[in-house]
């Protein structure tokens, strides 16, 4: 009975706590999630470097990290934008990670 | 009493297969290596990223080198930019990477410096040719990396365990840019 008791209060707080690392993402995965989507494009033509930032939440309760366009583009000397993509990483929502993508000049 | 028995055997049971079914789930997608590229068209080909999840270390003055790789497939160069931390301030030339007998060099040009608690973070960027990071990650033997600053130097390293799991995914990255090269 205490076993019991004990892995039904494990999975309570895991359907609790997972609710709370989510990053932004436009579709939710309450057991994994890997999204990809667009965030911004310019009208500069072409790119030939890469640039990313990212940042990451643990339980909801620590976030830390800087995920700005600023901070990627920065990464790879990248000057002139030509379009961002944002991915979004979460695992039972107990680390999230959210990260940016810059394509450039 | 036998019923709540079974009851309570049954809810256990679905437990442990829920939370199996996580854990698989998780390495399942931990495997795929769409999670270390993203590739974007170009007019002037495709544009290929590539961050292998990699550390070169040397323990001793805890300095760290992390890399990522930029690859358009018109361009016979691959651009390989790395962070690299160290407790001292760094005006590093350039950057070798060392595979059995073979030496790979490039001059390293600086995109920022900036300080992170007690390390100094250097950001620089290098060219390698692309046959020979490929020829790189195929070797079973893990690397070394040896970053040139003036007339000193510090020379880093990677465990053979990582070195093996991943350059089989960039290994295989690299297989399919060759493979999208040869149809376009």
């Amino acid at each position: 009975m205490r076993i019991f008791k004990n892995l039904m209060f494990v999975a309570g707080m895991t359907l609790l706590l997972s609710s709370c690392a989510v990053s932004k993402s436009p579709l939710t995965g309450f057991l994994y999630m890997d999204v990809k989507a667009p965030l911004t494009a310019t009208g500069n033509s072409g790119s030939s470097k890469v640039g990313t930032a990212s940042a990451k939440s643990i339980l909801g309760i620590v976030a830390t990290g800087d995920a700005s366009i600023d901070a990627a583009a920065k990464s790879a000397g990248i000057t002139k934008i030509h379009h961002v993509d944002e991915q979004s990483t979460s695992i039972l929502g107990i680390i999230a990670t959210y990260k940016v993508y810059v394509y450039g000049e | 009493m036998v019923n709540n028995h079974l009851k309570k055997t049954y809810l256990v049971r679905l437990f442990f297969f829920f939370f199996l079914l996580i854990i698989t789930t998780g390495v399942t997608y931990a495997q795929k290596i769409s999670k270390y590229y993203t590739s974007a068209m170009q007019e002037n080909g495709v544009l290929y990223f590539i961050e292998p999840k990699q550390e070169f270390k040397r323990s001793k003055e805890n300095c760290k080198l992390t890399y990522d790789l930029t690859y358009l497939t018109t361009k016979d160069t691959v651009l390989l930019n790395f962070t690299y931390l160290d407790n001292t301030l760094r005006v590093i030339d350039s950057i070798s990477i060392i595979h059995g007998d073979k030496h790979i060099s490039s001059i390293a040009e600086k995109i920022f410096i900036e300080t992170d608690k007690k390390f100094w973070k250097h950001r620089y960027s290098s060219r390698f040719l692309f046959t020979d990071i490929d020829l790189l990650f195929q070797q079973e033997k893990s690397p070394k990396v040896v970053i040139y600053y003036g007339d000193k130097h510090s020379q880093l390293g990677i465990k053979s365990s990582k070195w093996t799991k991943q350059s089989a995914i960039i290994s295989k990255i690299l297989m399919l840019i060759k493979a999208n090269k040869k149809s376009s």
